[in-house]
C-alpha cells in the first residue's frame, strides 16, 4: 500500500470517528435542551401547586432533571474539549 | 392428504420423463435452476430488505399512487412479485402499513412483475445467455465469500441472476431438441376449451413452481421455439397470473387476520385480471397487435406479443381495480373478521418477518406493548383497582381510601387468558428471529426477552401479593387497612405514570424520566417503612401483621421494580448502538436515594416552619 492510499484510509477512519462524535454531541445537545424545557415548566408548576403531595413530587422531579443536565453538561464540555485537541493536533 | 400424493407424483413424472427424454431433462433441469437462481436472489434482496426497505416503504406508501409506484419499482427490480408479496405481507401483520396500502403494493407488483416476460422474451432470447451466466457466476461467488452481510448480500444476487440465466438457457435448448423429434402442437386446443384448459395448466404449473416467472419463462422459451401455439401461450399466461396468488396465500396461512386480507385483496385481483382477460380476449388480442405495430414488434414474433398481452391484461386489472380499492378493502374487512376467542393472541408477529430483522424486531417490540397493555389490566385488577381510574387524573391516594367492592378475578385465569399465549409466542418469536437476524440485533432482542420476562414476573409478584391484600383491605384494623391501600396506590401510581409515559417521542428522554419514578417510589418505600415502624413502636399492629406488611413490601417492590425495568428493556431495544446519551445522564442508584432524602428533609423542615 502506498504513503497516499493508507493516509487516505487514515483520514476516512477519522472521518467516521469525527462524524460519530458530532453526532453524539448534536444528540446530546438535543436532550439537555429538552430535560431544560421540562425543567422551566415544573419551576411554574411548583409555584402555582399547593398540595403538598404534589410539590414533594414535582421538587423530587426537578432535582432529578439538574442531576441529569449537570452530568450532560460535564460530558458536553468534555466532548467539546476533545474536539478542540483533535481539530488543533489535525492542524 | 394431497400434499401425501402430489409430491411422490411429481417424482414419479419427472422420474418417468428423465427415463424417456433427454430433452425433458434440460428443461426441467432449467426450470430447476431458474427457480434456484430466483431463491438465491431473493436471498440477496433481504440482505437490503431491512431498514432500507422499512424507511422507503413507510415514506413511499402514504398515498395510493406511491404504494402502487412502489409495487411496480420493487418487483421490477428484484424481479420477484412473490417476495414483494411475503415482505408487504409482514409489513402489514406489523401495523407498518395499512392494508389499503398493501393492496396498492400488491396491484403495483403485479404490474412490475410483467416486465419479466419483457426481459425475458425481448433480451433472453436474443442472447446467449450461457456465456454471461458462468463469469456472473464466478463472480456472485467470490462476493459470498466476503464477510460483509451487503455484498453477500450482492454475492447472492449475482449467484442468482447467473442461475436464471443457465436455467433460461437450458429450457431453449432443451425445447429447441424437443421441437427436432417431437411437435408439441398436436395437443394444441383452439377455441374456448383450449383457452380454459391451458389457463388451468398455468395454474397447476405455477401452484406447483410458485413462480409465475418461471411459468411464463417456460412458456416464452417454448413458444418461441413452437412448441406451443400463441393462443394456447395466452391462456397459459393467464392461469400463470391466477397461480401465482399461492404464494401470497401461503406466506398469509401464518399471518394475522390483515396479511390474510391481503392474501385475499391479491387472490381477487388476479382472479378478476384473469376473468377479464378470457373474457375479452379478442378485443385483448386486437389491443395487442394494435400496440405491437405502433412499438416496432414484427407480426410474428409472437413471443414479445405475448408480453404486451401479459402487460396489457395486468394494467387493465390494475385500471378496474383501483377505483374500488376502498370498497374492496371494506368487503374484506366485514368478510375477513378476527375469532372471537377466549384468550388473546398475538397480533404483530407473522412468520413472513422472520426474515426481514428490522420488521421481525418492529413486530415483537409492538407485541411486548401488547403483553405490556393486558398485563396492566391483570395487574389493576390484580390490586383492586379499574384501569380506567389509573389512567383517569383521580388522586389514587383518595380513591384507594374509599371503602369499594373488591373486584374478584381468578389471576390464574386471567393469565391464562390474557398473557400466556403472547407471552410464549414472543418468546418463540424471538429465539427464532435471533438464530436468523445478524449480530448487530443481539442486544436488542435480549433487552425485549428480559422486557417480556419482567412482564410476567411483576404479574406472579402480584399473585403472591393478593394473598393478604384482600383480606387486608376488608381488616377491621383501620391503620392495617391504611398501609395496604397505600400499596395498592403505589403500584397504581407507577402504572399510571408508565401509561402516561409511553407516548413520549424521544426515546432517550422518556428512558431519563424513569428515574424520577424512581425517586419517587425510594420516598414512598422510606415512609411505609417509617409508618410500619410508628405502628409497631405504638402497639398499633401486632408483630404478626407486622412481618406480613414487611414482606408484601417487598412484593410491592418486586412488582414496581419488574414493571419498570420492562419499561427500560422496552425502550432500550428501540436505541441505536451508538445511543450513549442515555448511559451518560441516567442517574445512579445513590443519586436517586440521596435526592428522595434531600426532598424529605427539605419538606419536613417546610412544614415545621409552617406549624
Amino acid at each position: 500500500m502506498t504513503n497516499d492510499r493508507l493516509f487516505e484510509k487514515l483520514g476516512a477512519l477519522l472521518e467516521v470517528e469525527e462524524d460519530a462524535d458530532r453526532k453524539h454531541i448534536k444528540k446530546l445537545r438535543k436532550v439537555l435542551q429538552k430535560l431544560k424545557k421540562s425543567q422551566k415548566e415544573l419551576y411554574i408548576s411548583l409555584d402555582e401547586i399547593d398540595d403538598e403531595h404534589e410539590r414533594r413530587k414535582i421538587k423530587q422531579d426537578i432535582k432529578v432533571l439538574k442531576l441529569q443536565r449537570k452530568k450532560g453538561v460535564k460530558v458536553y464540555k468534555e466532548l467539546k474539549q476533545a474536539q478542540a485537541i483533535a481539530q488543533s493536533d489535525l492542524q | 392428504m394431497l400434499g401425501r400424493i402430489l409430491l411422490p407424483s411429481i417424482f414419479l413424472v419427472l422420474s418417468y420423463g428423465f427415463w424417456v427424454s433427454s430433452n425433458f431433462k434440460d428443461i426441467a433441469a432449467g426450470v430447476a435452476l431458474f427457480l434456484f437462481g430466483m431463491l438465491c436472489m431473493e436471498q440477496g434482496f433481504k440482505a437490503y430488505s431491512g431498514g432500507t426497505l422499512q424507511r422507503v416503504l413507510t415514506s413511499s406508501t402514504d398515498r395510493l399512487w406511491k404504494s402502487l409506484t412502489f409495487g411496480v419499482v420493487s418487483t421490477t427490480l428484484m424481479q420477484s412479485s412473490s417476495l414483494v408479496s411475503v415482505i408487504t405481507i409482514s409489513f402489514l401483520s406489523a401495523q407498518l402499513i395499512g392494508l389499503a396500502e398493501g393492496i396498492g403494493i400488491i396491484f403495483g407488483a403485479n404490474l412490475g412483475t410483467t416486465t419479466g416476460a419483457w426481459i425475458v422474451a425481448g433480451f433472453g432470447l436474443k442472447v446467449n445467455l450461457s456465456a454471461y451466466a458462468l463469469p456472473i457466476l464466478v463472480f456472485g461467488v467470490v462476493f459470498l465469500m466476503q464477510s460483509s452481510q451487503r455484498i453477500k448480500g450482492l454475492g447472492w444476487i449475482l449467484v442468482g441472476i447467473g442461475f436464471l440465466f443457465l436455467g433460461i438457457h437450458y429450457m431453449k435448448e432443451g425445447f429447441a431438441a424437443y421441437s427436432q423429434h417431437i411437435d408439441l402442437t398436436q395437443y394444441a386446443m383452439t377455441g374456448i376449451a383450449g383457452l380454459l384448459v391451458f389457463t388451468l395448466i398455468g395454474i397447476v404449473a405455477t401452484v406447483i413452481m410458485q413462480s409465475s416467472h418461471a411459468t411464463l419463462t417456460l412458456i416464452i422459451t417454448a413458444l418461441a421455439v413452437g412448441q406451443i401455439t400463441y393462443e394456447n401461450a395466452l391462456a397459459l399466461a393467464i392461469g400463470a397470473n391466477v397461480g401465482t396468488t399461492i404464494t401470497a396465500i401461503l406466506g398469509s396461512l401464518s399471518a394475522n387476520i390483515s396479511g390474510k386480507r391481503l392474501a385475499a385483496a391479491h387472490l381477487v385481483f388476479n382472479m378478476v385480471t384473469g376473468l377479464v382477460a378470457l373474457v375479452f380476449i379478442q378485443p385483448l388480442l386486437g389491443a395487442v397487435d394494435i400496440i405491437s405495430s405502433w412499438v416496432g414488434i414484427a407480426e410474428t414474433d409472437h413471443t414479445l406479443k405475448l408480453a404486451v398481452f401479459h402487460t396489457l391484461f395486468n394494467l387493465l386489472g390494475v385500471l378496474l381495480m383501483l377505483p374500488m380499492i376502498n370498497t374492496l378493502v371494506t368487503w374484506l374487512e366485514r368478510r375477513l373478521r378476527e375469532d372471537k376467542v377466549e384468550r388473546d393472541r398475538p397480533r404483530y408477529l407473522s412468520e413472513a418477518s422472520l426474515a426481514l430483522p428490522d420488521v421481525a424486531l418492529t413486530a415483537v417490540t409492538k407485541e411486548t406493548q401488547h403483553l405490556f397493555r393486558n398485563a396492566f389490566t391483570v395487574i389493576a385488577h390484580g390490586i383492586s383497582l379499574r384501569r380506567a381510574s389509573i389512567t383517569s387524573d383521580e388522586d389514587l391516594w383518595q380513591l384507594v381510601e374509599t371503602p369499594g367492592k373488591i373486584i374478584t378475578l381468578d389471576l390464574d385465569d386471567q393469565y391464562a387468558r390474557n398473557i400466556k399465549d403472547i407471552y410464549s409466542a414472543n418468546i418463540e418469536f424471538l429465539s427464532r428471529a435471533q438464530a436468523e437476524a445478524p449480530r448487530e440485533y443481539a442486544e436488542a432482542y435480549n433487552a425485549l426477552r428480559r422486557a417480556n420476562m419482567d412482564v410476567v414476573a411483576a404479574i406472579k409478584a402480584v399473585k403472591h401479593l393478593r394473598k393478604n391484600l384482600l383480606p387486608c383491605m376488608l381488616s377491621g384494623n383501620p391503620d392495617i387497612r391504611r398501609e395496604y391501600n397505600r400499596f395498592r396506590a403505589r403500584i397504581g401510581v407507577v402504572l399510571r405514570e408508565l401509561a402516561a409515559l409511553r407516548d413520549g417521542d424521544d426515546a432517550v428522554v422518556t428512558l431519563l424520566s424513569l428515574d424520577q419514578i424512581r425517586v419517587a417510589i425510594v420516598d414512598a418505600e422510606n415512609q411505609a417503612a417509617r409508618a410500619v415502624d410508628k405502628l409497631i413502636r405504638k402497639g398499633l399492629i401486632t408483630s404478626q401483621a407486622a412481618t406480613s406488611l414487611i414482606n408484601d413490601g417487598t412484593y410491592v417492590k418486586e412488582v414496581i421494580q419488574k414493571l419498570l425495568d420492562m419499561y427500560e428493556e422496552l425502550h432500550k431495544a428501540a436505541l441505536t448502538d451508538d445511543d450513549e446519551v442515555h448511559d451518560e445522564l441516567a442517574l445512579e442508584p445513590h443519586e436517586i436515594d440521596t435526592i428522595a432524602d434531600e426532598v424529605d428533609r427539605e419538606q419536613a423542615a417546610e412544614t415545621s416552619v409552617r406549624n
